[in-house]
């Protein structure tokens, strides 16, 4: 038998529900098609296994410690698209996959439970922690910042006075608004709007560290 | 046939302590282009030849690099202008012939730099000179720290980023401009997907909405003003933490927050229309219809 299905019909077949119609003919192919009743089964095993899988996987610490390293070699190095090298592209790949998963999982549990945008800055009593989700995000844009900083520090006097006043005084314009941000999630951590604010503002600010790292030429 | 190198020339001139550059290479069509150049203004034209150009002047104790002659046709060039002080990076001005197909990166110092009708990919870099783009190429990606960064054309993706430069788009399909406290003023033009977000910088919005178009405005204190057109079918998501939102684009009224802070706005769509985000912590949130 040549006819056999396609890998397309075998996975509408695997998600979908028993007897349900748009299945029935690629089901009564299977019947007859032991080739096909085979790929059917590990496909179905495979979408069984996948579904066990963490929604997230948190980057192990070496990851961040080799993308934090590739981080000073593009600083160096100032490469654009056409110079990208294999292992490049994993890293970069790697601060997509990483800051996404940060920015997802910072996004999405603020928004369990209904951001209330005015309640944002109610008063409160005392000031409280960060919740843990958004500490820990809080954590990883700071290392950010400290390898950025320290990176820029070392070639602060290849820029030109005028340069470094323009990323000192974004940089306080940052700092102050996230710093703003911060305490507002404080009194209301679960606002999704705020979160988002939060997580942008230190984006931003650890951008612009970046490009002001790439201005300095290399010594 | 192959166009050969053309010519290489450097001559001093001490009137105005500059020397004349001129350089030229027969390439591919969609050559890489990457230019270093510490000069005071730079332009960079697409033009219809399989060919790049390098010609100007540079203060004349600049050190010139700009490759070496090849009887083949190149798929690369990288060439360098270095400036011996700041003073003679801000002399001199440069024109880049390239093919209009070309890929260019290009960082300079405190150049204009002006580019106009590559359709290819652009790389510019400034720290305190301004970049303005004429035409559309595919890919553009622009960076400047103080300078404003215009782009007069509509590119199929975008990405500008700047400190403390103003920002002015004209649209394109995939948009992204980012500042700290400059401000950002798309007009002029349609847009598919468009990202925009400041610090303190004001947005200014009033790109028509091509189906299906995803925008999202975000800022932390700057003002952000939208211009919809009163029969875009669009749905609009509006918050501010402790601002306010002032709707006359629709009857839609905001709704202001416990405590009297802060406001929402959401309006529905219809199944082909656009989406629009608007967030901000306490800027003001402006919707207008036209």
């Amino acid at each position: 038998m040549t006819d056999h299905l396609t890998f397309d019909e075998l996975c509408d077949v695997a998600d979908a529900p028993t007897g349900a119609p748009a299945a029935s003919a690629a089901r009564e192919h299977l019947a007859t098609c032991a080739d096909c009743e085979e790929e059917l089964a590990a496909i179905t095993a495979l979408s069984a296994e996948t579904a066990l899988l963490p929604r997230e996987i948190a980057p192990p610490a070496e990851v961040w410690t080799a993308i934090r390293a590739e981080l000073g070699v593009r600083a160096a190095t100032q490469p654009r698209w056409w110079e990208s090298s294999s292992v490049r592209l994993l890293a970069a790949g790697l601060v997509i996959a990483v800051s996404s998963s940060a920015l997802t999982m910072l996004a999405t549990r603020a928004r369990r439970e209904p951001a209330s945008v005015a309640t944002a800055v109610a008063p409160a009593p005392a000031p409280r922690a960060l919740p843990a989700h958004l500490a820990s995000a809080e954590r990883g844009y700071a290392r950010d910042v400290e390898e950025l900083r320290r990176a820029l520090n070392e070639r602060r006097d290849s820029l030109s006075a005028s340069t470094v006043a323009t990323v000192e005084q974004s940089l306080r314009v940052a700092d102050s608004a996230i710093a703003e941000a911060r305490e507002a999630l404080e009194r209301d951590p679960a606002n999704g709007v705020l979160a988002e604010i939060f997580a942008s503002n230190y984006e931003r600010k650890i951008d612009l560290l970046r490009r002001a790292t790439e201005l300095a030429p290399r010594t | 046939m192959l166009l050969g190198m053309l010519a290489v020339a450097l001559a001093a001139n001490p009137l105005r302590a500059q020397k004349k550059v001129l350089a030229g290479y027969a390439t591919t069509p969609t050559v890489s282009v990457r230019l270093f150049a510490a000069v005071g203004s730079m332009q960079v034209i697409g033009w219809d030849r399989d060919s790049v150009q390098v010609s100007g002047t540079v203060a004349s104790d600049s050190h010139v690099e700009l490759g070496v002659p090849r009887s083949t046709r190149v798929e690369g060039l990288k060439m360098f202008v270095e400036a011996k002080s700041e003073q003679g990076g801000r002399e001199g001005a440069l024109t880049l012939h390239v093919p209009r197909g070309a890929r260019v990166w290009l960082k300079t110092g405190s150049s204009r730099i002006e580019v106009t009708d590559v359709t290819g990919g652009l790389d510019l870099n400034v720290v305190g000179g301004s970049i303005t783009v004429h035409g559309s190429p595919r890919e553009l990606r622009a960076e400047s720290m103080d300078g404003a960064v215009t782009v007069d054309g509509t590119p199929e993706w975008m990405r500008v980023k700047t400190a403390t430069g103003d920002i002015v788009l004209r649209g394109g399909q995939n948009i992204g401009a980012s500042t700290i406290s400059g401000s950002i003023d798309a007009e002029g033009g349609a847009v598919d997907h468009a990202t925009l977000e400041t610090t303190t910088g004001a947005i200014r919005f009033a790109l028509d909405l091509a189906r299906g178009a995803t925008v999202q405005m975000e800022t932390h204190s700057g003002p952000i003003d939208v211009q919809l057109s009163r029969k875009a079918d669009v749905a609009v998501d509006a918050a501010t933490v402790t601002g306010t939102i002032e709707n006359s684009w629709s009857r839609m009224r905001p709704v202001v927050g416990g405590e009297s802070r802060g406001m929402t706005l959401a309006t529905q769509g219809g199944i082909s229309g656009g989406r629009v985000v608007l967030r901000s912590f306490k800027g003001r949130i402006v919707l207008r219809g036209s």
